[in-house]
């Protein structure tokens, strides 16, 4: 799950994108509202997290273009600001949650959860597919009852997987919604983890589709 | 807090006012009465008096002389206040009543006395008739016109006494009446809260009373302005410490899950930044409140050597940043103010300067002294403002840049606030050679110490 972070105090965008990607998110950070629409413009983000008062483009501002042109990415929105003109400010202008500063991590990274899964048409929190079992907040699967154990890689890419049953992912896709800006990447480590995963679980579960990417069957 | 009246209010004291002038009114009109009462008393019954002693004189003296003393007695119920003395030619006594004065036969001349006697003070005519046979003295107790006088005088003025508390009570409703758009005023202020600082509705009021009103209304918005400002900036001062301790916790707890040792180590120099940051911040709202803080002395200063000792103080964090502080001063410059307010001023600027300035900044600090007053000027050649947001730069909280060692926003509000304090203005402009910012403070020649804000 890849999400991006936009916030112009140094010391807290850095441990925001530290946390985060400790709760196993892709993360990448920018310090100001014009860099950040850019980078929404070619990248896909399952997720932002918004600091309002930004330099160049305010964040209500970034989230009123942003909706304005039909992107839909998940919105949280973390400021110091906590009257309640400025919540309703910030939700109205287009955002779906709203974190006040100073925040805990886990909550933080919890409701990035809620909103990603809520985004894709999920209501539950745990993922089931067939007979594989994920647990995103506790970084657990279990497949046909029997814990498994994955590397964090792993099981960004199951999750991704399971979230999106059904649909064929591209490499591509799921290289952009795995790796932030910072991760080293080798050309064939999606292949390399798909593998692993295979040989873990099932080979069935996840498939090939020659020429376009990879697919979990609905019923793994 | 209320101050008890210190004097009536003003409607009690209308009404005595106007009370005691219509007592004082009717006390005059008693006396004017009973001057002319007694006046006329006196014509008319000195006219009594000449014409009883006419009468009597008129008499033959044969006549009077057969009335014996006992005869004119019974007469005395009906007729009190005249008493008589009748003489013969020689000053043998024909008659007198009872009640009459005891004159001597030649005490007095012809014509009206006053005369003391039987201690009492009687008014006396005195007539002989035509043939110089009889001579009568006619006398009036003095007391009994008084009385008579008294009472035509009361009978004057009794009206008035009667209408008196009338008129009072009169006065009082109209000054009650008059008074009420004040009541109304202060009923509405007594009515409202604390935070109640809207102006009070317009509504008909008196000449005399809406000015007070809308001063009063100026008076309030003010206090509501200032209020305001006080407000924000209290909540912008509380936002502002949310950022570092956001920071702070996010960092701590990056350290505390993070399992690579060099990632916790990073994580844990940063919680120390942002304890630094949090620091820094609470000193500067805690600098900012000292300079609202009233008392604060004014003495003479050297401006040249405080400013000298700051350099010092801040030259070699500008020689380790890869840059340069220099100080120019053409000599002693003196000026009046508060010696560890202008420090403030000078570690905000050269700080500011060097924080935002740019690696290898260069930083000059000029003092000056003209008629004018005195200057300081901070300029560096750094990375200099947009001129957008130069205007911005005095105002709280207001960062020009988001660089990544982020000061407090409240730098340059503090040395604005200290430059009201001296009364001395800033003023903000590129630096000289058109990079860079260029700060100056300019104080006036002579900093009087009378009320400061």
């Amino acid at each position: 799950m890849r999400i991006l972070i936009v916030e112009d105090d140094p010391l807290l965008g850095d441990a925001l994108q530290q946390g985060l990607r400790q709760s196993g998110f892709a993360a990448d950070w920018l310090r100001d509202g014009r860099e950040a629409d850019h980078a929404l413009a070619v990248e896909t983000y399952q997720a932002m997290v918004l600091d309002l008062g930004l330099p160049r483009l305010d964040g209500r501002q970034l989230l009123r273009t942003l909706r304005a042109r039909g992107d839909r990415t998940p919105v949280i929105v973390l400021t110091a600001r906590d009257q309640l003109e400025d919540r309703v400010a910030g939700l109205d202008a287009g955002a779906d949650d709203y974190l006040i500063k100073p925040v805990a991590l886990t909550e933080l990274a919890a409701r990035l959860r809620a909103l990603i899964r809520r985004s894709q048409g999920q209501a539950a929190p745990s993922i089931t597919v067939g007979e594989l079992a994920i647990d995103p907040a506790e970084h657990r699967v279990t497949f046909r009852g029997a814990p498994v154990e994955l590397t964090a890689r792993e099981f960004a890419l199951l999750v991704e997987f399971a979230g999106n049953a059904g649909r064929v992912l591209s490499r591509e896709q799921l290289q952009s919604r795995l790796y932030d800006w910072d991760s080293e990447l080798d050309s064939n480590a999606i292949e390399v983890h798909i593998h692993h995963l295979r040989r873990k679980l099932d080979a069935e579960l996840i498939r090939t589709v020659r020429g376009v990417g990879y697919l979990m069957p609905r019923t793994a | 807090m209320s101050t008890p009246a210190s004097g009536l209010s003003l409607r009690r004291r209308l009404t005595l006012t106007l009370v005691a002038l219509f007592a004082a009114g009717g006390a005059v009109t008693a006396a004017i009465g009973y001057r002319d009462a007694h006046a006329q008393i006196d014509r008319i019954l000195d006219a009594h008096l000449v014409q009883s002693a006419s009468l009597l004189v008129a008499q033959a003296s044969h006549e009077l002389r057969e009335v014996s003393e006992e005869d004119l007695n019974d007469l005395a119920p009906y007729h009190q206040q005249v008493a008589f003395q009748i003489w013969g030619p020689d000053g043998d006594l024909i008659l007198r009543t009872r009640q009459a004065p005891r004159l001597r036969f030649d005490q007095l001349a012809v014509g009206l006395h006053e005369v003391q006697a039987d201690g009492r003070l009687w008014r006396v005519y005195v007539a002989w008739d035509k043939a110089r046979e009889t001579m009568a003295q006619v006398a009036e107790d003095h007391a009994e016109r008084v009385v008579l006088a008294r009472r035509i005088a009361f009978a004057t003025v009794l009206p008035m006494l009667i209408a008196l508390p009338l008129l009072g009570l009169g006065a009082g409703w109209l000054v009650a009446r008059g008074l009420k758009p004040l009541v109304e005023v202060s009923n509405e202020l007594e009515r409202r809260g604390p935070h109640a600082l809207a102006p009070l509705p317009p509504r008909a009021l008196p000449a005399e009373v809406q000015p007070l009103v809308n001063r009063l209304n100026d008076l309030l918005e003010r206090v509501r302005r200032s209020l305001e400002q006080e407000r924000s900036f209290a909540s912008n001062a509380a936002h502002e410490l949310r950022n570092p301790l956001a920071a702070l916790r996010a960092q701590a707890e990056v350290a505390r899950d993070s399992r690579d040792s060099q990632v916790a180590r990073t994580a844990l120099d940063a919680v120390i930044l942002a304890c630094d940051r949090l620091t820094r911040l609470v000193e500067q709202l805690l600098a900012l409140a000292r300079v609202e803080e009233l008392g604060t002395p004014s003495t003479p200063i050297r401006l040249d050597v405080l400013a000298r000792d700051v350099a010092a103080a801040l030259a070699p964090r500008a020689i380790a940043a890869g840059g340069d502080l220099a100080l120019e001063s053409p000599g002693p410059v003196h000026c009046a103010g508060n010696a560890s307010l202008l420090e403030a001023v000078l570690r905000n600027l050269i700080d500011n300067a060097l924080r935002h300035g740019g690696a290898g900044v260069s930083v000059r600090v000029c003092v000056a002294q003209d008629d004018a007053g005195c200057m300081l000027t901070v300029e560096d050649d750094g990375h200099g403002v947009a001129s957008d947001r130069i205007g911005q730069l005095g105002n709280r909280f207001e960062r020009a840049d988001a660089t990544p060692d982020t000061g407090s926003g409240l730098g340059l509000a503090i040395v604005e606030r200290i430059a009201r304090w001296h009364r001395g203005s800033l003023e903000f402009a590129p630096g000289g050679n058109g990079r860079g910012l260029r700060v100056t403070l300019r104080l006036p020649p002579q900093a009087s110490d009378t009320q400061r804000l």
